[in-house]
Order: C-alpha cells, then sequence, then structure tokens
C-alpha cells in the first residue's frame, strides 16, 4: 500500500526466444484452427510480459527466479523404458483402474490403459481430440481459460503441445475414478500441458489429475486446466502437485458449471519448489455448486500459492471452500480466496475458510480471503487464521504419555485429516492418509 | 419493504456557507505556492525545507490505483491551497477577536467555543478552512503541562517537539496523499502530553471546509510521554457543493512507555448529493506508533460523510505488550464510496490488536474494508483478532472485504472473521407487531449492528454519531 511506483523493466526471460522457435515449427500450425488462439497467447504474453510483484495478484509470489531461468523446450514428444518402469510408480490409490498418461506435456497412448471406460466416454490426449473431436474441443479451448487470463495462461495458449482431454456424454456415469498423469522427467524442460474436461448433462465422473517427477530435478510446468459442467452433471476433481523438489509448477485451471451441476476440486499441494495454482469456478446456472478443498504441507524452501476464485453469477447457487496448510522449515504459503456475488446473485450462500498452522521460526503465511458482494440477500461468511498448536492440547497428550515429537504428530495429523476428510475420491482421501501418517512419522524421528 | 426505501430524505444539514472576507491563495501547486504557505506561517527555514523535500517527492509519486474506488482525475493545479478568513492578523489573544460570523457558524454546528462551556469537559480547537480559529481551555491545560494548540502555534512555541516527532510516523514519501499534505499542510491540532499526565477532559478539533474550490490539508501530531492518557475527538463538516473538494489530511500519534492515546472520529463531510454530484474526496493518512513498552493507541471512527473514503487508520506496535485497537462503522449511502479499513504492524513481543470493522452500504454505495495485520518474524506472541460485518441495505449496493495476512512468527495468533447479511423483513415484522415503526425498528437494528464500536465512542459523541447514523440512512433502507 505504498504510493510510490517504480517503473520496471518488463522481464520476457527465454519465452521470446520459445515463441519463435515454436512458431517455425509443425506443431505450431498442426491443428489450423488453433492458430488464433496460439496467436492470441503470443500477444498476450508479449504486451504483459511478467507479472511484478506491484500486481496485486502476485502480491506476495516473485516470479523472478523462474524468470531468469534458461529452460528448453521440446518440439516432440520422446519415449523411452525409463519412463514406463517409472510411470507405474505413481498411483495415488487408484493403481489398475483407467488412466491417462502425459510424459513432458505429450500423450503417451502406450502408458495410458483407458479399456474399462464406459461406452461413448472419450478420452485420451488433447492433440489427437483437437482433430478427432474438433466440434467438441474448438467450442471450449481458450474460452473458460482465455489467454489473457495470466502471462502464463498466455504462455500455455500459444505453447502447448498436448494435454489430457476428457468428454463424458449425458447421463454416462463413469463408476471408477480416471487417473490423469503427468509425468516430467528432463531437465531444464518447460511443458505447457492443456487439458479439457467436459462433463454432460447429468453425468458424473471422478478425475485425479496428478503432476509428478521421479527426478528432484529443475524443470517447469505450465499447466492450464479447462473444465466444463453441464446441467445436473458432477465432477470430482482431485488435483495433486507431487512433483520435484526443485521444480516450478505454475497452474491455471478454471470451471464453468451450470445449473444444478457441482464441482468439486481437491487440491493437495506436497511438491514443487514453486507452486503457484489459479483455481477459478463460474457458477451460470441457478443451484450450480462449487466445493474447494485444499491442503498444502510445505517444508524446506517450498513457495505455494493459491489464488481462488468462486464466481456467483447467479442466484440460489451455494459454494464451500476450505483450505488448510501446514508450514515446515523456510516454507512460504499464500492463500488468496476471492468470492464475487454478482448484482443479481441473491440467495447465494457462500463460505470460506483458511487456516495455517506454523510449526516453524522461518515460515511465513499471508493470506488474503476476500469478499465482493453486490446483492442484499445472501449468506456469505469467510474465516481466516494462522497460528501454532495449541500448547494445552500438547500438554494434554503428554500427560496421557506420549512424547513431544509424537503429540505434534498427532495433532498436526488431526489438523490435515480435517480437510482431508472432505475429498471426494476415497482411493485417493486413503492414499493420502496414509502418505501424510508416513510424512509425520518420518518427521517425528527426524525430530 | 417499498414503503421503508420511501421513507422521507432529510438534507445534510451542515451544509450551509458562512459569509467572511478570506485571504485565499489562486489555484495552483508550485514551490512557490509551498514558500508562500510556509512564509504565511513565518515558519523556520528547517520546516520550509520539510515542504519542498516533501514536494519534490509528491511530484515523482502517482496517485495510488488499487483502492477500490472511481472517481476522474484530480486536477492538483485547479485548487486553492490555502485559505483563511481574513482575521485581524494571525494572533488571537481571546474568542472576543475571532470573526462573530465564524463563531456563530461553530454555534450553528453546535460546537461551542464558549470558555464557560468547559463544563462539558471538552477543549476545541476549531478549524476554519486553512488555519485554526479558536482553541477553548488552553490556560487551564496549560497548567497541567499539557499543550493543545494549533499546529501553526505549536511550531513556534514547541518548536522541538514537532521538528522531534513531525514526520517520525508517517515520513513525507510515506504516500502520495501524506507527501501532498507534508508540502501544504496548514494547519491543524498539536497536542503534548507530559510524563504522567492524565489529562482530565476530552481535547478535540472541529474542522470545517468553508471556502469553495479549496483543498484542507490539516496535520495533527499527538504525543502522549511515558504513562500519560489522553482521549481525541475529531469532527467535521463542509457546505454542499456542485464541486468535488479534496480533503488529505495526516494525523500522527506516537505513544511512549505504558502511554494510552484514544482517538476517535464522527466524519461527516459532504457526501455529495443523491446522483453523485459534489462531495468531499477524503484521502487521509492516519497512523499511530506505540513506540513504548504497554503502550496502547485506540482508533474508533464513525465515518458517515463524504463522496469517497480513502483512510487506513493504524497502529505501528513497536513496544513490548503494546495494543492497537480499531473500531470503525462506515456508512455509505447514495453513490458515496469508501476503502477504509487499518493496518496493524506487529513489532514487538506479546503486542495485541483487536479490529473490530462494520460497514453499512445503501442506495448505490460501495462500502469496501481493506486491513492489514502482520506479524514480524521478531514479534513472538503476536496476538489479533479481526472481525468485519457488512450490512447490505438494497440490492444496488456492493460490500467487499479485503484482508491482507501476513505472519512470520510461529507463536503469533491471528483470526479473521467476516460475515455479510442484510435487514430481513421478518426482523421488522417482529418489531412492527410490537408497535415499533419501520423507521425505528431499521435504526434500532442498525444501532444494535453497530453497538461494538459505538460503546468504544466517549459518550456525548456516541449519541450523536447514533444520530448521524439515522440521519445518512435514510431515505434509502429498505
Amino acid at each position: 500500500m505504498s504510493g510510490a511506483v517504480a517503473e520496471m523493466p518488463m522481464v520476457k526471460g527465454c519465452w521470446p526466444a520459445h515463441l519463435d522457435a515454436f512458431e517455425k515449427s509443425p506443431g505450431w500450425s498442426a491443428v489450423p484452427w488453433a492458430v488464433g488462439l496460439r496467436k492470441r497467447g503470443s500477444a498476450a504474453f508479449h504486451e504483459r510480459g511478467f507479472p511484478t510483484t506491484d500486481d496485486e495478484d502476485w502480491r506476495y509470489t516473485s516470479v523472478q527466479a523462474l524468470a531468469a531461468t534458461a529452460f528448453r523446450q521440446s518440439l516432440a514428444a520422446r519415449a523411452d523404458a525409463l519412463v514406463s518402469s517409472t510411470a507405474k510408480m505413481f498411483g495415488f490409490g487408484l493403481e489398475g483402474g483407467p488412466r491417462i498418461v502425459l510424459v513432458d506435456g505429450f500423450f503417451s497412448p502406450e502408458l495410458s490403459d483407458l479399456t474399462a471406460l464406459p461406452k461413448g466416454v472419450r478420452a485420451g490426449g488433447l492433440l489427437r481430440a483437437m482433430t478427432a473431436e474438433k466440434a467438441r474441443v474448438e467450442t471450449h479451448l481458450g474460452e473458460i481459460a482465455p489467454p489473457s487470463f495470466s502471462a502464463f495462461a498466455a504462455l500455455n495458449a500459444a505453447l502447448f503441445q498436448d494435454g489430457a482431454f476428457l468428454d463424458v456424454p449425458a447421463g454416462v456415469k463413469v463408476e471408477t475414478p480416471i487417473l490423469i498423469l503427468h509425468l516430467s522427467h528432463e531437465s531444464y524442460l518447460a511443458s505447457h500441458p492443456r487439458n479439457l474436461y467436459r462433463v454432460g448433462a447429468g453425468a458424473s465422473v471422478q478425475v485425479l489429475e496428478a503432476y509428478a517427477s521421479p527426478s528432484c530435478d529443475l524443470y517447469f510446468t505450465n499447466a492450464v486446466t479447462e473444465v466444463d459442467v453441464e446441467r445436473g452433471g458432477r465432477l470430482i476433481h482431485g488435483r495433486i502437485e507431487s512433483e520435484s523438489g526443485n521444480a516450478f509448477h505454475v497452474a491455471c485451471t478454471q470451471g464453468r458449471v451450470a445449473e444444478d451441476g457441482l464441482w468439486q476440486s481437491d487440491v493437495a499441494a506436497l511438491g514443487a519448489g514453486f507452486f503457484r495454482h489459479d483455481l477459478g469456478a463460474r457458477l451460470v446456472g441457478e443451484r450450480a455448486e462449487a466445493r474447494m478443498f485444499g491442503l498444502t504441507i510445505a517444508s524446506g524452501k517450498q513457495h505455494v500459492d493459491h489464488h481462488t476464485a468462486i464466481d456467483h453469477a447467479v442466484p440460489h447457487c451455494p459454494s464451500r471452500e476450505y483450505y488448510k496448510a501446514i508450514l515446515n522449515g523456510r516454507s512460504r504459503v499464500v492463500f488468496n480466496g476471492k468470492v464475487y456475488v454478482r448484482e443479481d446473485a441473491q440467495k447465494t450462500d457462500a463460505k470460506q475458510t483458511n487456516r495455517s498452522l506454523l510449526l516453524s521460526e522461518d515460515a511465513r503465511v499471508d493470506t488474503k480471503p476476500q469478499l465482493e458482494i453486490f446483492a442484499d440477500d445472501v449468506k456469505c461468511t469467510h474465516g481466516a487464521t494462522v497460528g501454532q498448536l495449541d500448547e494445552d492440547m500438547i500438554h494434554y497428550c503428554r500427560t496421557r504419555g506420549m512424547s513431544p515429537a509424537v503429540a505434534r504428530g498427532i495433532l498436526t495429523y488431526a489438523f490435515a485429516r480435517d480437510v482431508l476428510q472432505n475429498f471426494g475420491i476415497p482411493a485417493v482421501k486413503e492414499h493420502l492418509d496414509r502418505s501424510l501418517v508416513q510424512r509425520l512419522l518420518d518427521a517425528g524421528r527426524g525430530a | 419493504m417499498e414503503d421503508v426505501e420511501q421513507l422521507a430524505t432529510k438534507d445534510y444539514k451542515w451544509g450551509f456557507v458562512t459569509d467572511v472576507a478570506s485571504d485565499t491563495f489562486a489555484k495552483g501547486l508550485s514551490e512557490d505556492v509551498v514558500r508562500a504557505i510556509s512564509a504565511k506561517k513565518n515558519e523556520p527555514s528547517w520546516l520550509t525545507d520539510w515542504r519542498l523535500a516533501a514536494y519534490r517527492a509528491w511530484l515523482k509519486m502517482k496517485a495510488p490505483v488499487w483502492p477500490n474506488v472511481t472517481y476522474p482525475p484530480i486536477d492538483y493545479q485547479g485548487i486553492a491551497y490555502y485559505s483563511a478568513p481574513a482575521a485581524p492578523k494571525d494572533k488571537k489573544q481571546s474568542l472576543d477577536e475571532v470573526d462573530p460570523e465564524i463563531l456563530k457558524t461553530y454555534e450553528k454546528l453546535g460546537i461551542s467555543l464558549d470558555e464557560q462551556k468547559r463544563l462539558q469537559n471538552i477543549a476545541v480547537d476549531a478549524v476554519f478552512d486553512s488555519v485554526s480559529v479558536a482553541t477553548t481551555c488552553k490556560d487551564y491545560l496549560e497548567k497541567l503541562g499539557i499543550a493543545f494548540c494549533s499546529f501553526s502555534e505549536a511550531v513556534h512555541k514547541h518548536p522541538e517537539l514537532v521538528r522531534r516527532y513531525l514526520g517520525s510516523v508517517v515520513p513525507t514519501h510515506d504516500n502520495f496523499f501524506a507527501a501532498l499534505n507534508s508540502a501544504v499542510f496548514s494547519d491543524g491540532s498539536f497536542c503534548f502530553i507530559p510524563k504522567g499526565v492524565k489529562c482530565p477532559m476530552e481535547l478535540s478539533t472541529y474542522f470545517r471546509i468553508n471556502a469553495a474550490d479549496t483543498g484542507q490539508f490539516e496535520r495533527t501530531l499527538i504525543v502522549a510521554e511515558e504513562g500519560a492518557q489522553v482521549s481525541y475527538l475529531e469532527g467535521c463538516t463542509a457546505p454542499k457543493r456542485d464541486t468535488n473538494q479534496l480533503h488529505a489530511a495526516v494525523v500522527e500519534l506516537v505513544a511512549l512507555d505504558n502511554a494510552t492515546i484514544k482517538y476517535s472520529t464522527v466524519q461527516n463531510w459532504y457526501p455529495g448529493d443523491k446522483d453523485g454530484k459534489g462531495g468531499i474526496y477524503n484521502f487521509v493518512t492516519k497512523r499511530g506508533k506505540c513506540a513504548g513498552v504497554n503502550s496502547k493507541i485506540t482508533w474508533t471512527q464513525v465515518e458517515t460523510g463524504s463522496a469517497i473514503t480513502w483512510k487506513y487508520p493504524s497502529c505501528i506496535l513497536v513496544g513490548d505488550n503494546s495494543v492497537g485497537e480499531f473500531y470503525s462503522v462506515a456508512v455509505v449511502n447514495n453513490r458515496q464510496q469508501a476503502d477504509t479499513g487499518t493496518k496493524m504492524i506487529h513489532v514487538g513481543k506479546n503486542t495485541r490488536s483487536t479490529i473490530v470493522s462494520k460497514g453499512i452500504s445503501a442506495g448505490r454505495g460501495n462500502n469496501t474494508y481493506r486491513g492489514q495485520v502482520k506479524v514480524a518474524k521478531g514479534a513472538a506472541k503476536a496476538r489479533n483478532y479481526t472481525q468485519c460485518d457488512s450490512l447490505l441495505i438494497g440490492d444496488r449496493c456492493g460490500a467487499h472485504t479485503f484482508p491482507y495476512i501476513e505472519v512470520q512468527n510461529p507463536t503469533a495468533k491471528v483470526e479473521h472473521e467476516a460475515s455479510t447479511s442484510k435487514i430481513s423483513e421478518d426482523q421488522i415484522f417482529y418489531c412492527k407487531q410490537r408497535g415499533i415503526s419501520t423507521e425505528n425498528a431499521i435504526n434500532m437494528i442498525v444501532n444494535g449492528f453497530c453497538k461494538e464500536v459505538f460503546r468504544e465512542l466517549p459518550m456525548e459523541f456516541a449519541v450523536e454519531a447514533q444520530k448521524l447514523l439515522g440521519v445518512s440512512l435514510d431515505g434509502s433502507v429498505g
């Protein structure tokens, strides 16, 4: 809140070169109708460059280190033996089920398994769908998360080469959760996966979008996911971020929910040295519902930034948001949750809660819950707390014979479980629960 | 609910103009104008230089764009930066020498400058446009060692104090409007409460803008030494005019060890008419520094006026165990816009802060709460509790909440809660059933909503504030 504004030179890093190189490669115009979107993305990035901390949306997150890194770009997919074995390492509780696997941003048919999906469900790589399912893709791509959204969304629109595509037709209920696994395994590589999920009227599906790496390399994943839930559709959308501790991960997930539809987003932020997630839901039909749950466990020098927005554009929509963070080491977590209630969105019922647990001297939390309300007959609340473990509770555990480390572990687990139990895919919830216990046990042993 | 919206609109009753000859500078701003203001006040050279440094810093700054308000760009050359009633010299030994027209003005505003009124237990400094016209109870306070006078007088009588504390809380380059104020500030109040003294009466300043096309840039400085206590009140009104007028004030509070300062404001500048024509732009920087251990600063504000309010009374909690409090009621009606809140910067150990903010939006008004709670690394066991509630009356208004919570110490505990609600037909029906008219029912509900803040105000002020709230919401409530 200072009046002094310093003129900053615009920072673009290695990206003008990437844009140039890609524009000259066959990938740029492989799908002719998408060239317009790519051009809009390229122009938007050239115009604005990277955000600075003077930018209100980037006040607590500096992209300096990211902008200063020279990343490589990959103009075609590669597959090797190493990858097929590592792909099996990551199941997140959904082992053996249907899976879409992407390697460094490219769809891998060999590693994916889509045999068990019900009839009519279209799933696979986005690039192929852009030609084969043109009518289903063209109306949505770049419309729900436009290139103008941010510098990163602009880069993605220009540079994406593939991603995951899922289309569940009206009335189809997919019983088994689908795993969409994005693997990164090349150091200094930048990938820009772009995903599109459509859930037809009355259809329902559970999807786990996971980002992982077997390495501890430095690389950059710049993902965009667009979600469209039609009338009465239900999408339970898990997202696990489990990238290398040295990786940069920027994600933009935007969804549109029609009347009586439901979109539930469960985000578990566990990995990546730098993670920024812009999650936005637009409720465009009456009784559409958005639920956003988030659990962040950060340690070391991790920087995790959650920016969420729920836009109540019409009356009678409920929304629930519950984000929790546990911070250790020198980690830093940012939460910015916006709730908009438009002029005619009467009877809106919005509730947002954000809680952070600081476990170390050097951790830092910056929270900015935000309500913008233009209608009077609404119920909107938000709450935010930042604190440490309650000394009284630790004392209670100790009087029952627990060591300080065990007491802290149990209380930390309870803190996390409170949000975890809301997660919508049972198998994933169990997997996260188990790995959380393991993590706390390890931490306890370390202490 | 329709009939409620039809309730009679009461006029802004403080909107009259006093006809006095005035000594007003030509419009425009330059180094010469800054020098002229300084010369007019016969200021020492260090202060002239201080103003000029602020002016030069201001030239390089841009007006903030982040507030959630919209207004056409202000033409800073279209404002007269100094206006004073043409009184016989600046010196006024007693009230007899003050223009009777001005005395009448204050009488009409309900502010008595008569020394006899000391029984009310309030000492008043009356500021008319750019200068302080009268200060009551000065002699009585002087016996206690308390300095309470206009700022220009303090520059001459207490130069060492002014020099030590001026700009120590809000530096000249702090923000765009604070820099502008530092360059052209005209007058304001100065209070100094020496070590161990508890000020026996409420000190108050009443600001009145009278002249047209002028800006008011007052500067208030309150210093409470070790163990001192003071309660200070501020009130303000302006005539009704079709053009917007700028009010950019700076208030600095300094509390040393064990000192307590309570600062209460009832802001009732002209809010503009129903269609948003005219009204005051109230762009104010208020900040207190709890410099000593166990010190306490409380800000209480009732904001009903101004076309646009941009104001964040803040506390910098430097001393260990120091306490910062902020209680606010902000009302917007018609086309008013308010972006207001507070900043609590926890630096010392065991520092505590409480924020209670009540926003009421009616008509086409937009009300924004913007608050920052920052816990620095060394602020072990810092504690903050924030509650901000919004009440919406009608479906064309807006309520916004932008809290910034920044915590760098794991032993800190910070809580923020916010809610938004409206006056329900059930509540009104319940009251009507018991024979309470709709108007009174709404007044009652609104007052109940604001109770937590009103009870922090000195009693006479609380009564005024309740009445003011009723008037501000008239004609809009539905």
